[in-house]
């Protein structure tokens, strides 16, 4: 078998964080921000993104203190071993919930895109096992596979839209920011679902080569991450203005339907979109599945995470197959990500923080050794 | 592997002591012994000769007819010992006391001979077209380079055959390929290292590199690699690259044969490490990436811009040989929504009718291609025309007037086999075609989702795939950008000063900055100009 070294390098963190973070999240965001701010979407997401950036930059720092070790070993230090297993008991989960919930959206995209007549559970199923055989062989296969996908998801994408801005009406995104600041921080919060995927951070300090490098690459991951979905949103508030928008479930789909190129002989790019968009939910589903694997691996302190992979298939399509509709799916996407994602994203890693700085760890670990 | 290393190299080296017979001091005993080894072996030749003014010692010459040139023995062997030694009157103590030193420095006029004092060396040195010459009195034995049999001489590579470029493809003889290549590389740091692969065949197999610029690591993992081959016979250098690649699952090849000296030495110039084994024209180069497998040397001859068309078209064409008749079977029978109505309507008016679903008509006509591929393959060139006839116009016409196969299908097979016939390397055509039946498979089962699951599966084994320790998709992952210049496309020539980023060379720079050495000559003329004036 062929033996990977498992070391990926700052530039491949840059391009797996994006990949991660950017999944099922860009078919509603627009939605879901017009939900909560009107036509100031786009400062949400600005807001949300600087946020992200903040709040990853925070992990990166706790992580950097513990440069051998994961997050599952590390708050063993800071927040005393049983409650750090909880914790990493409840990581563990709530990557799995999101490679579930990505899955079962894609799932349902497709369904209703292209395959109407199949059932969606060999739809969640055959994406599954197709994620556990790229993650089975650990993490630098997955970094190569973000790198090869990651054109083939934005350059596209960003093309496909351009046609478009003819139609764009700019006075859809007025009144500016005539909204109260209780309702941008709800719309920020809605927001982080779409960052969602940077907490892989907390366990991937161990494994980067150049680690010198990673401040910024995150900033570069999370900041075109963030500028990828400010696009999206753009054309898709600037064509629908926030009222459709946030009437739809995917408006993102809708403005796809409604592009044509007559010219070139595609008439419908949704076969195409729908093609990367397969690869999108892919490089997110991978990315939540190796990581939930790799910290139950950490947990229970066994040498390879790949045990792990195939038992985490049944588990994940039975997750997705919970909810019993696709507004089902949404509602519970929202508790996740306003409970566990703030709890992880944001409220942890400050706890944390406060906790290294009184117990006076890491650094000085270092120095001791 | 260090352990293993170990222990197989002890092993190796007891065998050679046990198997080595040294040489007696008798010739009777020697010639004996040889002539029990090669036993009914008729076509081996001893010959007693006596020489010396009173003929009073006692020689022979041993080799194999057929496999030696004979012109040469006659001439520098036989002639020297038996006519010239007379003319020339050493002393008579001289000879006493070291008859087989005189004769090995002063008789023999052959260009190229070593001495060996192990009889079963001596054997393996006869069976591979040299003469051995045997003393009576002394255990050394001489060991002639007569190599001379009848071979193909030089003629262009079929199956890589280039508009501008050497026509020169290697041969069936080895000493004849590694001269091909060091006419191409004068470089004094240009190694040949040979070794005897096969315990029956003794294939002589050559690994060359540039000692200052290949990769030590992938160096050192070819050469463990070889050695630890144990196996009855090499035959094709074919034999060699499956024992030594790393996933002998995987339908890509790892490794890169060619029959291009001009693609060897620019391999070697690269990094890499080339492998040329005895009987055969193609040479390995390794380590190999996707890309490399989409190069043509020509890319490098011709100017930059349409080279890099070609190679883009050459991408276009595996990706349409991978998946045109399994995006066929997906519109047509999934997603007639997804393309134009026009396009639907013509379609839906062409399989009016039509017996056999997308998919098992795509199958058959791809299958059929295949086999009229294989069959004109195997037949000579005359009836090879015929199959030719009998599948474009015979099964071709014929089905779709028939109403058997819709003519869109004809043409999807058509564009799908000219376009597997563009990739340069043969054997990963081999592979795309043949995943292009699991992609149809997939798409009639799944339509487009089945052909994105397919990607991803073959995309996972990609980047799962290394080839002596090189990512097999690089540069296009672990990205560097110096290197995707070499890539995608052809970037122009200035911009490849360093040897690929992908290997570990200790010498990166392949070439200075011409730009600035332009400028520096425009700068000199300069202050020429103004000396002059002054």
């Amino acid at each position: 078998m062929i033996k990977n070294n498992d070391k990926i390098s700052a530039n491949q963190v840059s391009i797996l964080l994006f990949t991660t973070m950017v999944g099922a999240g860009i078919l509603s965001l627009p939605a879901d921000v017009s939900k909560e701010v009107g036509p100031n979407g786009l400062i949400a997401i600005l807001g949300g993104g600087i946020a992200s950036l903040f709040f990853a930059r925070l992990i990166l720092y706790l992580s950097s203190k513990f440069p051998t070790e994961t997050f599952v070993e590390y708050t063993g230090k800071l927040i005393t071993r049983p409650i750090s297993i909880i914790i990493s008991i409840i990581l563990v989960f709530y990557f799995t919930i999101f490679a579930s919930l990505d899955v079962r959206i894609f799932g349902e995209v497709l369904k209703i895109y292209l395959l109407p007549s199949t059932p969606i559970e060999t739809i969640i199923i055959t994406m599954l096992f197709t994620s556990a055989y790229l993650v089975r062989y650990g993490l630098e296969p997955i970094a190569r596979m973000s790198e090869i996908l990651f054109p083939i998801i934005v350059i596209p994408l960003v093309l496909l839209f351009l046609p478009t801005l003819t139609d764009i009406d700019l006075s859809n995104f007025l009144p500016f920011m005539r909204v109260s600041l209780v309702e941008f921080f709800k719309g920020m919060l809605v927001t982080t679902y779409s960052f969602v995927g940077f907490e892989i951070l907390y366990l991937l300090f161990p494994y980067i080569i150049n680690t010198d490098k990673l401040k910024r690459s995150v900033n570069s991951a999370i900041i075109s991450t963030m500028l990828f979905y400010m696009y999206i949103t753009f054309f898709v508030v600037g064509i629908f203005g926030y009222k459709e928008t946030r009437e739809q479930l995917w408006p993102f789909l809708t403005l796809i339907k409604s592009i044509n190129f007559p010219v070139f002989f595609i008439e419908n790019v949704e076969g195409i979109v729908m093609g990367i968009w397969t690869f999108t939910i892919f490089t997110s589903i991978y990315s939540f599945h190796y990581f939930a694997t790799l910290a139950l691996s950490k947990l229970l302190k066994t040498r390879e995470h790949s045990y792990f992979v195939l038992p985490a298939v049944p588990i994940m399509y039975l997750m997705a197959l919970i909810p019993d509709s696709i507004v089902t799916v949404y509602k519970y996407a929202g508790y996740v990500s306003q409970y566990m994602s703030v709890f992880f994203i944001a409220i942890l890693p400050i706890l944390l923080f406060i906790i290294l700085k009184v117990k006076r760890l890491g650094d000085k670990d270092e120095e001791k050794t | 592997m260090r352990f293993f290393d170990k222990i197989f190299g002890k092993k190796d080296d007891k065998k050679e002591d046990k198997n080595g017979i040294p040489a007696s001091n008798s010739l009777k005993v020697n010639l004996d012994y040889i002539k029990n080894k090669l036993k009914d072996c008729d076509d081996v030749i001893y010959r007693d000769i006596w020489v010396g003014e009173n003929q009073q010692y006692n020689l022979a010459i041993v080799f194999i007819d057929g496999l030696v040139d004979k012109d040469l023995i006659n001439d520098h062997v036989l002639h020297s010992l038996l006519l010239d030694s007379r003319q020339a009157d050493p002393s008579i103590e001289k000879i006493k006391r070291n008859l087989y030193e005189v004769i090995k420095k002063g008789t023999i006029t052959g260009g190229d001979i070593k001495e060996i004092t192990d009889l079963d060396k001596c054997i393996l040195s006869i069976l591979s077209g040299d003469t051995a010459l045997l003393f009576d009195g002394s255990p050394e034995i001489v060991i002639i380079s007569s190599k001379g049999w009848q071979m193909r001489s030089i003629s262009p590579p079929e199956a890589e055959t280039v508009v501008r470029g050497p026509r020169e493809g290697f041969t069936e003889t080895i000493r004849v390929n590694t001269a091909l290549v060091r006419r191409w590389i004068r470089d004094p740091k240009l190694k040949i290292k040979q070794m005897q692969i096969g315990e029956r065949t003794h294939t002589d197999v050559a690994v060359l590199y540039i000692e200052d610029i290949v990769d030590r690591n992938v160096l050192n993992k070819v050469m463990e690699r070889l050695k630890n081959i144990k196996i009855d016979g090499i035959f094709e250098s074919g034999y060699i690259e499956q024992l030594i690649e790393e996933d002998w699952h995987s339908p890509f090849p790892q490794v890169l044969s060619t029959e291009r000296p001009d693609k060897v030495a620019a391999s070697l110039l690269e990094g890499r490490v080339a492998i040329l084994t005895d009987n055969t024209p193609f040479a390995l180069i390794i380590p190999t990436t996707l890309a490399t497998l989409f190069q043509s040397p020509e890319d490098y001859y011709e100017r930059w811009m349409i080279s890099s068309l070609l190679r883009i078209l050459r991408f276009l064409a595996a990706i349409v040989a991978l998946i045109s008749p399994a995006v066929y079977i997906a519109f047509t029978a999934y997603h007639p929504g997804l393309i134009p109505t026009k396009l639907t309507l013509y379609v839906a008016a062409t399989r009016q009718g039509m017996p056999f679903p997308a998919f098992f008509e795509a199958f058959i006509m791809e299958a059929t291609f295949e086999l009229l591929r294989e069959a004109g393959v195997r037949l000579p060139v005359p009836i090879g025309q015929t199959i030719g006839i009998v599948g474009g116009l015979i099964i071709g016409q014929a089905a779709v007037q028939a109403g058997i196969v819709s003519p869109l299908m004809v043409i999807v097979v058509a564009v799908t086999a000219v376009a597997s016939f563009a990739i340069p390397s043969y054997s990963a055509a081999i592979a795309f075609r043949m995943l292009r039946f699991i992609f149809m498979i997939l798409a009639a089962v799944f339509g487009l989702y089945g052909i994105m699951l397919g990607f991803m599966i073959v995309l996972t084994h990609l980047v799962v795939l290394k080839s002596f320790g090189v990512p097999y998709l690089s540069p296009f992952v672990e990205i560097d950008l110096s290197d995707l210049a070499d890539a995608l496309i052809k970037a122009p020539i200035m911009y490849f000063k360093n040897r690929p980023e992908i290997l570990d060379t200790p010498d990166r720079k392949k070439m200075k900055d011409l730009r600035e050495e332009k400028i520096e000559s425009i700068e000199d003329d300069r202050r020429d100009n103004n000396d002059k004036k002054q």
